[in-house]
């Protein structure tokens, strides 16, 4: 290969490196019924335009209940959309994974997990097999924290009860 | 001899008293037994006071952990435990013994018991991407406490069968109560009867109207506490997202309504919160879950 291709090729590696760090974490969805596409996260803005059942979109972000997408049509439009009106396409996967199925059972190999090789499913067989553990009911309360401790912790998150009013309280 | 044969008599009112279908067995002044055995078709959950239910989930604890145990390791453990507090405070019941555990188990799943107790599957805990996520499975399994659920669900005729005093009484009460020696086969005893009744209430779950109370008034605890509320709506969103057949939601969705009824059923409660600002706290997440 001529050098002047090495260069073009390391040029390009850096430049997709580069685009892979600098891309948002984005998901991709359809939409499950017809939506209005509002300008804002806010069904007081401008609505944009109508979209249909099924229609492809790219989400990127999340403020309350609306969903900031792009359409995959061209020319693609670009706004907010109800989230409850959209439904992931596929999973988010971590990198090399195939699937969930393999998500889960590759726990074990995750960098995040060190001591939970040999981990399984939890289903009716395992149900049926159970013996009562009062060992591990007397382990759960090792972990109990107290209410100031959680009090304490929630501040910390800066977090703090709200007042609800009658209507939102209203079942 | 008169006396004699009033005090035969008197014996056999008594025997025929202890011979009629209640056990007999109380805790405290409670007689459980005749509860029981009155039954199940005037069952009221409202008839069983906090430290029996207590007692009742203490049981069930002790089976789902005998299915699969705790995840080892106490900082996370502690942090589930600090979010679930922060909710319960928040709810209807905040002064029970509340006690949160992480499953070691690649399921995805959550559960709780009467009196308090509330797990999360680690399958469950490294789908999340948020501690308002975290939280929102933990307010979901709160409701089910806070309503009393699962005392409820025994008024279900399919699972009379599972109704018997043990579910509201430690072993040792029980061996107590029968008056036998504490030993390995009245703990044997108590803990088969228990196991039955456990691997009934979980294998047929609750109500479908139970679970979409449990979404609608946990996000309502999620923005009471602080939290998105939404972050509900995302679970729902990455568990409509996987296959419905995916071996790690066969419990799940054996147990609950699919993800995508659950969403249908939002849609009103996203209206009502839809002024709401809450904290999604991913940061503070990564870095918790981290520390495994």
């Amino acid at each position: 290969m001529h050098t002047n291709h090495y260069f073009l090729l390391l040029i390009l590696l850096i430049f997709s490196s580069f685009l892979t760090l600098a891309a948002p974490d984005v998901k991709h969805g359809k939409l499950v019924k017809a939506s209005t596409l509002f300008s804002q996260a806010s069904k007081q803005s401008k609505a944009l335009t109508q979209l249909n059942a099924d229609d492809a979109v790219a989400i990127y972000q999340r403020k309350r209940v609306w969903y900031q997408i792009t359409t995959q049509e061209k020319p693609p439009h670009s706004g907010w959309v109800n989230m409850l009106n959209i439904r992931f396409v596929g999973v988010s996967k971590r990198q090399g994974e195939l699937g969930v199925a393999a998500l889960l059972s590759s726990i074990s190999n995750d960098t995040r997990a060190t001591s939970s090789t040999g981990i399984r499913g939890f289903d009716e067989k395992d149900l049926a097999n159970a013996k009562a553990n009062m060992q591990q009911v007397a382990l759960l309360d090792t972990y109990v924290v107290t209410q100031d401790s959680a009090i304490k912790f929630a501040k910390q998150g800066g977090l703090a009860t709200k007042k609800m009013s009658n209507e939102q309280v209203k079942k | 001899m008169k006396i004699i044969i009033q005090r035969i008599t008197l014996l056999i009112i008594v025997l025929s008293l202890f011979s009629c279908k209640s056990t007999g067995l109380k805790i405290g002044n409670f007689d459980v037994g005749k509860l029981v055995d009155q039954g199940v078709k005037i069952w009221d959950a409202n008839n069983i006071d906090q430290a029996q239910e207590v007692q009742f989930g203490k049981n069930m604890s002790a089976v789902l952990l005998g299915a699969r145990g705790l995840y080892q390791n106490k900082n996370i453990n502690e942090y589930v435990n600090q979010v679930g507090m922060w909710l319960a405070i928040n709810s209807s019941r905040p002064d029970l013994p509340w006690r949160f555990g992480v499953i070691n188990s690649s399921s995805i799943n959550a559960f709780a018991a009467p009196g308090g107790y509330v797990f999360i599957t680690l399958g469950m805990l490294h789908k999340l991407e948020s501690e308002a996520q975290l939280a929102a499975v933990l307010a979901h399994e709160i409701i089910h406490v806070t309503q009393k659920h699962y005392l409820n669900a025994l008024k279900d005729s399919s699972l009379r069968g599972a109704i018997t005093e043990t579910l509201f009484m430690s072993a040792e009460a029980y061996q107590n109560n029968t008056g036998a020696n504490v030993n390995d086969q009245q703990y044997r005893a108590w803990a088969k009867k228990i196991t039955l009744a456990t691997q009934d209430i979980y294998s047929k779950g609750l109500d479908k109207t139970d679970e979409f109370q449990a979404d609608q008034q946990g996000m309502l605890l999620l923005a009471k506490s602080g939290y998105d509320a939404y972050a509900l709506i995302d679970n729902l969103q990455l568990l409509a997202s996987i296959a419905a057949d995916d071996a790690s939601l066969a419990l799940l969705y054996k147990t609950h309504p699919t993800a995508e009824q659950r969403l249908i059923a939002l849609s009103e409660q996203a209206e009502k919160l839809s002024g709401i600002n809450g904290l999604s706290l991913v940061k503070r997440y990564n870095k918790r879950i981290s520390t495994e």
